[in-house]
């Protein structure tokens, strides 16, 4: 038995073929539209301006203390007393990130992070001073938690009553750096918060540079494929100097590893140096410790002449008010 | 009318998955993350840490494996050297055993003339140094060898890390095989007044010199004399006179060079005011230099020339 077959009209075929060609443009121009909107995550530049930490210039005060002796803390107390107090650089409230080279499952004694106790001493004046909070961070190479424990870092900063913090996947937020080459990037977010930072680096051969010191420091507030910085290394170190302009710049020089960095290892390769060379002027620092400890002069490191030129500093540390003492 | 139904339905649901699929496609940052266990190659390699394993160590991780382009995320700007040598994989592993924590990682270089390289560019002749796999060197809580194409690197600490770490090293040894003996080359060089652990093999400038690369280079030093041997390898005869005809060149355009040829094939005789005095000549494909010679230097040149292949 046949099927009752109910006969359509050609009209009636006619507007069932356009509505369904009009269901389907629509679909289809839905999902055009929903591709391009909020469906995708898109990346928001937090907080485009550059920040700038530094605090106001003193004639009658040192720019570069260079300080050597036994104890590392002892070292830390009195370049912070040299260069005008600790109260000179934080105040009574500040939100302060400290941020010392983390970057390395070492020990102290490996000269490849920064020493603890100059980092719990800094932390400790940081306090006395009044900060509300004093944060300690690094984005490490290696494992964060091994970086964090075997640089003996963690367990010194906590001591003191420090913030330890792990970078964390979720706290990375994209900003604009600003710079000449460095234009959105990945930036742990306690560096865009603080009032205060003091970079704590300690000074290193590095096989690209041939150092690290306090500038090259800043590549650890940084997220994302930052190895493809060093394509353009001395350029990128730069614009992350201007973007933070930190505080106070300490650099541990207390050991210093002189071959196979930066990420050391063996003790043969550490000399034992006893000093700390702390200040304002981070493109000083950096010269003065580049030739001091590797006899690198400034043409040797073509950052320093960037920075200068972008007025972060002067690289004629001979220049630069300077206290030097042994304790 | 059903079927119309089913159509619009259809048509309306396939295109919202279509553009949901396409949104979510957005690719997010890259985090840098290692390369896990990947294909059979990765799986042989990380076969050189299957347990057991000294002192009962357990992983405290699965393996991460690092290629060329992500080798700068485990050892940031320590990697331009590695790959300047062909570094081809990193297996990197944590261990611990009791209270002992070990990291192990074995840089795989390809080619273990490669593998020397990169050993020797980061070793000291200050080192102490141990018998294990071609050499080795170790600290406190540190211990690196090369065996074949493999350069380990073992570190620790924690209670008897270090007795923890030969055995390590033994076993990793014992696992790697292959050539046990630093490249053959080097064997057929002078042992009269080398200074001990001062070989290298440099494939970058050696001398300040691009056209020479790469090339052995081995310190000497007899009392206060001190002298450095450059053999330089080409890959024929004909290379090797190119070399030659260029250092040549850059003598005569900085200080002085005179042909030599009581000195063998090539042999020229040169100085400048920041290099030196310096004697070379070719031998096959190869290009023999001499800093600073000391008196029998034009005897050491033959001799070389004699013994390598």
């Amino acid at each position: 038995m046949q099927p009752d077959v109910i006969p359509v009209s050609r009209r009636d075929a006619l507007i069932k073929l356009l509505r369904a060609a009009g269901a389907g443009a629509g679909a289809a121009g839905l999902g055009l539209w929903l591709s391009k909107h909020s469906w995708r995550p898109e990346p928001t530049l937090a907080l485009a301006a550059k920040r700038g930490h530094t605090i106001a210039a003193d004639l009658k005060l040192p720019e570069m203390a260079v300080i050597t002796g036994d104890d590392p803390a002892q070292l830390a107390r009195q370049a912070l007393e040299e260069l005008g107090g600790i109260r000179r650089f934080i105040a009574r409230g500040d939100v302060v990130l400290v941020k010392p080279n983390i970057g390395w499952d070492r020990t102290p004694e490996q000269a490849a992070n920064t020493n603890p106790d100059v980092v719990a001493e800094i932390i400790r004046q940081c306090s006395s001073a009044g900060a509300k909070r004093v944060i300690v961070t690094d984005v490490s190479c290696n494992d964060p938690r091994r970086c964090f424990q075997r640089s003996g870092i963690a367990e010194a900063a906590q001591r003191v009553g420090a913030e330890v913090v792990l970078p964390d996947p979720a706290r990375f937020k994209e900003v604009d750096i600003q710079g000449e080459i460095l234009r959105a990037w990945p930036v742990l977010d306690l560096f865009l918060n603080a009032d205060k930072i003091i970079n704590i680096p300690i000074a290193k051969h590095h096989s690209l540079t041939g150092t690290t010191l306090g500038m090259k420091n800043w590549y650890g507030m940084l997220g994302g494929p930052r190895h493809q910085l060093h394509q353009k290394i001395h350029e990128s170190l730069v614009d992350l100097a201007d973007f933070v302009r930190p505080t106070l710049t300490v650099i541990d020089c207390y050991r210093i590893l002189i071959r196979n960095g930066p990420t050391g290892g063996n003790l043969q390769d550490v000399l034992l140096k006893k000093t700390l060379v702390a200040g304002t002027d981070p493109v000083a620092l950096d010269a003065y410790v580049a030739k001091a400890y590797w006899n690198l002069e400034v043409s040797s490191l073509p950052y320093l002449k960037m920075a200068a030129n972008r007025g972060l500093g002067t690289y004629e540390f001979e220049k630069v008010r300077t206290q030097i003492k042994t304790l | 009318m059903k079927l119309w139904k089913r159509w619009t339905t259809t048509l309306i649901g396939t295109a919202l998955t279509l553009a949901t699929a396409q949104a979510q496609s957005s690719a997010s940052p890259n985090s840098g993350s290692a390369t896990r266990l990947a294909d059979a190659s990765q799986k042989e390699f990380a076969n050189l840490l299957r347990e057991p394993l000294p002192g009962r160590a357990g992983a405290q991780a699965p393996p991460a494996f690092y290629n060329p382009d992500s080798l700068y995320q485990q050892i940031d700007g320590g990697a331009d050297i590695y790959l300047l040598y062909d570094f081809r994989s990193l297996l990197h592993q944590d261990f611990k055993s009791g209270a002992a924590e070990l990291t192990v990682d074995i840089y795989e270089m390809g080619k273990a003339e490669n593998a020397f390289g990169i050993y020797a560019a980061e070793r000291s002749p200050a080192y102490k140094f141990v018998s294990i796999g071609a050499e080795g060197y170790r600290d406190k809580g540190v211990l690196n060898f090369l065996q074949d194409h493999y350069y380990v690197k073992l570190s620790g600490s924690g209670p008897n890390v270090d007795g923890l770490l030969d055995q390590f090293a033994q076993l990793l040894s014992g696992r790697i095989g292959g050539t046990r003996t630093l490249p053959a080359l080097l064997e057929k060089l002078p042992r009269e007044h080398r200074v001990p652990h001062s070989e290298q093999y440099v494939r970058k400038d050696p001398l300040g010199h691009a056209f020479l690369a790469p090339a052995y280079v081995v310190a000497y030093a007899q009392a206060k004399h001190e002298s450095k041997l450059v053999v330089s390898v080409a890959n024929n005869a004909q290379e090797a006179k190119s070399r030659s005809e260029q250092l040549a060149k850059h003598f005569k355009e900085s200080g002085e060079c005179a042909l030599a040829p009581e000195l063998g094939e090539g042999g020229i005789r040169a100085r400048n005011n920041y290099e030196g005095r310096v004697i070379a000549r070719t031998a096959g494909r190869y290009v023999i230099v001499l800093l600073n010679p000391p008196e029998n230097g034009a005897e050491i040149l033959k001799a070389v020339a004699r013994s390598i292949p």
